[in-house]
This record gives C-alpha cells, sequence and structure tokens, in this order.
C-alpha cells in the first residue's frame, strides 16, 4: 500500500513537472532564434522537453539514494522518505496519488482522443475516391479535396492532392507540391505528429497546442526547403502556395482548425513563401530526418541525465523536505 | 449505361451543359449536334455551334460518348441521372475535408478567405524575384 502511495507521489511529480515545464517550454519556443524557430528538429525536441523533464524529475525523487552511497533514511528520521524500502504512509501522499490518479484519467482519455482521430482520419483517406496522377504514380488524386494537398498514413504515408489545385496549376507547380509532400513521407511527419500529440496528452491544451503548432509550421518550411532544392528552383514552390491560397480564397470555405491539426493562416504563408524567396538553396538547408532523430534523442537523454543525476539528489531532499513540512 | 467513376467531375456541370445532358437522358437513341440544338427549349435558340461546343465539353468530362455517324456524331448519356444525383450527394458529403483534428500533413490550410491584395503582392514578389535571377 505505502509502495503504491509512493508510486502516485512519482505520476504525480511527472504530471506536475511536465504540465509546468510546458508551459515554459510554450514561452521560450515564442523566444527562439530565427535559425532555431524555423528548425523542425529544435521544435520537436522543445514540444517534447516536458516529457524528458517529467520524467527525470519523478526518477530523481526515488532514485538519488541509489546513486549516492545508499539510502539515508536512518540519518534522516525527522521526515518521510522517498525510496521504495522504507516507504511509510503519510497524507500529503495520498493526497498527491488522489491529484495523480484524476490526472492519469485526464490524460489516459486524451489519449483515447488522440487514437480516435487517428481512426477517423485513416477512414476518411480511405473514403476518398482516388485517381493516380498520370506522371506520378505515388501521388493520387481527389475530387473532394477541392484545393489542399494532405500527406497521410503513419507507416505507410500517401499523399493526395486536391483535383482543383492539381487541375489549376501547370507541371512546374505539381512537381513542386509533389517534391513538398514527398519530403512529408521521406521525414515520416505524420508519425511525428502522432508522437508530439500524445506526448501533448500530460501538457495543458494551451501550451501544448503551441508546442505542436510550432514545429507543424517548421516542419512545413523544412519541406518547403526541402522541396526547392530537390526542383532547383524556390520560386515553383512558392507560386503553388499563392495559387492554393488562391483557390481557397476563392472557395471560402473554412477549413479546420484544431488541436493536432494547426492552420496556415495569410501570416504563415507569407512567412513560407518570404522564406522560400530569401533564403538560399544550399545542401545545409536539406531536412534529414535520421539527424532529427538523433538530435532530439540526445537532446531528451542530456536532460533526463541531468535532471536525474546531477541534480537528482537536490531534488530528493527538497521534495522530501517540503513533504516532512506539510 | 455506366458510371464512369474518377472521370466524371459532377460538380463542373454547367447549365447549359445540364440541360443538354437532361435532352439526351429524354431521348431513347443517341442524337446529333443538330437534334440537342433542335430539342433545347431555348430563346433566342441557341446556335449550333454553342450545342457542339457544349457536347465536346461533357464528353471531355466523361458524361458523355459519342459515335461517327456519317459525317456527324452522335452523343448519348455515359452516365444515369441517378447516378449523377448519387455522385453529387456523395461528393456534397465528402467535400467537408478530412475531420477537424486529423492525423496528417496538410500542404496549406485554410480557416477563412485570404486578402486578395496580399496573394497578389505575393505573386508580384515572386513574378519580379524570378525575373531578377
Amino acid at each position: 500500500m505505502n509502495e503504491l502511495l509512493l508510486v502516485g507521489f512519482v505520476a504525480f511529480a511527472f504530471l506536475l513537472t511536465a504540465w509546468a515545464s510546458a508551459h515554459l517550454c510554450a514561452r521560450w519556443a515564442e523566444r527562439l532564434p530565427r535559425s532555431l524557430a524555423r528548425s523542425s528538429s529544435s521544435r520537436a525536441a522543445i514540444a517534447l522537453l516536458p516529457i524528458a523533464v517529467g520524467t527525470g524529475v519523478a526518477l530523481s525523487l526515488v532514485s538519488p539514494p541509489a546513486f549516492f552511497g545508499g539510502c539515508h533514511c536512518i540519518a534522516h528520521p525527522h521526515h518521510i522518505h522517498l525510496c521504495f524500502e522504507h516507504a511509510a504512509f503519510s497524507w500529503s501522499l495520498a493526497f498527491a496519488s488522489v491529484v495523480a490518479a484524476i490526472g492519469l484519467v485526464v490524460a489516459v482519455r486524451a489519449v483515447v482522443s488522440v487514437l480516435v482521430d487517428v481512426n477517423e482520419t485513416a477512414r476518411w483517406s480511405s473514403r476518398l475516391r482516388v485517381t493516380r496522377a498520370e506522371r506520378d504514380a505515388d501521388i493520387g488524386i481527389a475530387t473532394e479535396l477541392e484545393a489542399g494537398a494532405v500527406t497521410v498514413g503513419l507507416l505507410r504515408a500517401r499523399i493526395i492532392v486536391g483535383a482543383t489545385l492539381w487541375s489549376q496549376l501547370d507541371e512546374t507547380g505539381r512537381n513542386a507540391i509533389a517534391a513538398h509532400e514527398r519530403a512529408h513521407v521521406a521525414r515520416r511527419d505524420p508519425l511525428t505528429l502522432l508522437v508530439l500529440r500524445l506526448a501533448a496528452c500530460v501538457m495543458p491544451g494551451r501550451a501544448s497546442r503551441m508546442l505542436i503548432d510550432g514545429w507543424r509550421r517548421a516542419a512545413e518550411m523544412a519541406c518547403d526547403r526541402a522541396a526547392a532544392q530537390s526542383l532547383g528552383d524556390p520560386y515553383a514552390l512558392a507560386s503553388a502556395l499563392v495559387e492554393c491560397g488562391r483557390i481557397q480564397s476563392l472557395e471560402q470555405r473554412s477549413s479546420r482548425r484544431a488541436a493536432g491539426l494547426a492552420a496556415a493562416d495569410s501570416d504563415d504563408l507569407e512567412l513560407r513563401v518570404s522564406s522560400l524567396l530569401e533564403e538560399p538553396i544550399s545542401a545545409a538547408t536539406r531536412s534529414s530526418t535520421r539527424g532529427d532523430l538523433i538530435g532530439v534523442m540526445l537532446a531528451m537523454a542530456a536532460v533526463a541525465f541531468a535532471v536525474t543525476v546531477l541534480g537528482g539528489a537536490s531534488a530528493h531532499h527538497a521534495a522530501e523536505t517540503v513533504l516532512g513540512w506539510i | 449505361m455506366t458510371s464512369p467513376k474518377a472521370l466524371v467531375k459532377v460538380e463542373s456541370l454547367g447549365e447549359l451543359e445540364a440541360s443538354a445532358l437532361d435532352v439526351l437522358w429524354a431521348a431513347a437513341s443517341p442524337l446529333s449536334v443538330r437534334d440537342v440544338a433542335s430539342r433545347l427549349k431555348r430563346r433566342p435558340a441557341l446556335a449550333y455551334t454553342t450545342v457542339m461546343t457544349v457536347l465536346d465539353r461533357l464528353h471531355d468530362k466523361g458524361f458523355v460518348a459519342r459515335e461517327m455517324d456519317g459525317r456527324a456524331y452522335l452523343y448519348r448519356p455515359r452516365i444515369g441521372r441517378e447516378a449523377l444525383m448519387g455522385e453529387r450527394a456523395a461528393s456534397a458529403l465528402s467535400k467537408q475535408g478530412p475531420p477537424e483534428s486529423a492525423v496528417l500533413m496538410a500542404f496549406l490550410d485554410s480557416v477563412e478567405s485570404r486578402d486578395p491584395k496580399v496573394l497578389d503582392h505575393l505573386a508580384e514578389l515572386i513574378a519580379a524575384r524570378r525575373s531578377s535571377r
């Protein structure tokens, strides 16, 4: 029973830290220097940072005695101890466990909601009547998707382009959109989006939206750069973006904007077009999925290590002392 | 009469095209351009070339089939009235786009119509950069 309360306290610490650090990360992400702000790997790392910090803090609360010469509970009998060997009942631990249980219920509901979204997205895409483009076998054309182009599918991503947009563009424009969407497929962006949305289930709504929107914007710009580089012509994609915006504007049909599906408003369109026009195309702009992944993993590991091992003893003693006061 | 799936863009059917299609549906056998022109109740009457253009468009869009009879084409519908209504209904239903929180990457998502001036400005900017390259 007492061990269970300790687990509850660890969960409470994880949720509280992840929640608080998500707020900080969302604010921090707004002040990033331009190069970092436009890097999708940086954005992904920042969006996942609250999970790393929460995990690190939760682990540090129960693990430092093992790291630093064993349990010190005997030497500190004046307050409760956060180690499984000497777990004792405490009302503060019980309260934290109840809060954690509520928080976990909310998080599980959010996870279920994301999984439902995944299912609905798959059902929606399977209902589309898609025909293959004449020259690009990997591009599907759907009349139902008027002015859009999407990459959908977690493990086997598909590219679907709206028939109106496809028919309005010349061959260069079509190649530009195809290259952009192929970059999404190569980067496995739908899968990354799912991971970020699952991670966001333990974060407050506004902060998680800001973090995911930031990553999505950076991912779109990374794919813009990849497309411009593969074509050797940034203007083709810029023109396709404007054409897409024009068709959407003519249709005047509002689309969707929700937690998982960030929207590109006029500012985003301007930002993407001006970015394509201003930034020189170079090999350095090539998006590297493997590099991004390694960067994110290293950043997460570094944060978790720093919080758990280096700051672990202090966090452990601080939490014990605070619990003792309570 | 078949339903030419992938070929038909139901939303792109104009008023004249719909009228011409009505005439073809009502007829028991394939009709020439002159037959369709005479059965279209329009005042003033449509020019022969106008009706020919309309039927050409319907053929290009996959709504009608045609076969040469002497020196003129005879047109017949490729899609039934009911099938077309069904296609339209299905199209209208599915045009709601992906679900609100879809897990996908959209090329450019729209919330509301954009300012045409902004789009024009961007287009001019691109043209200027392209020409100065």
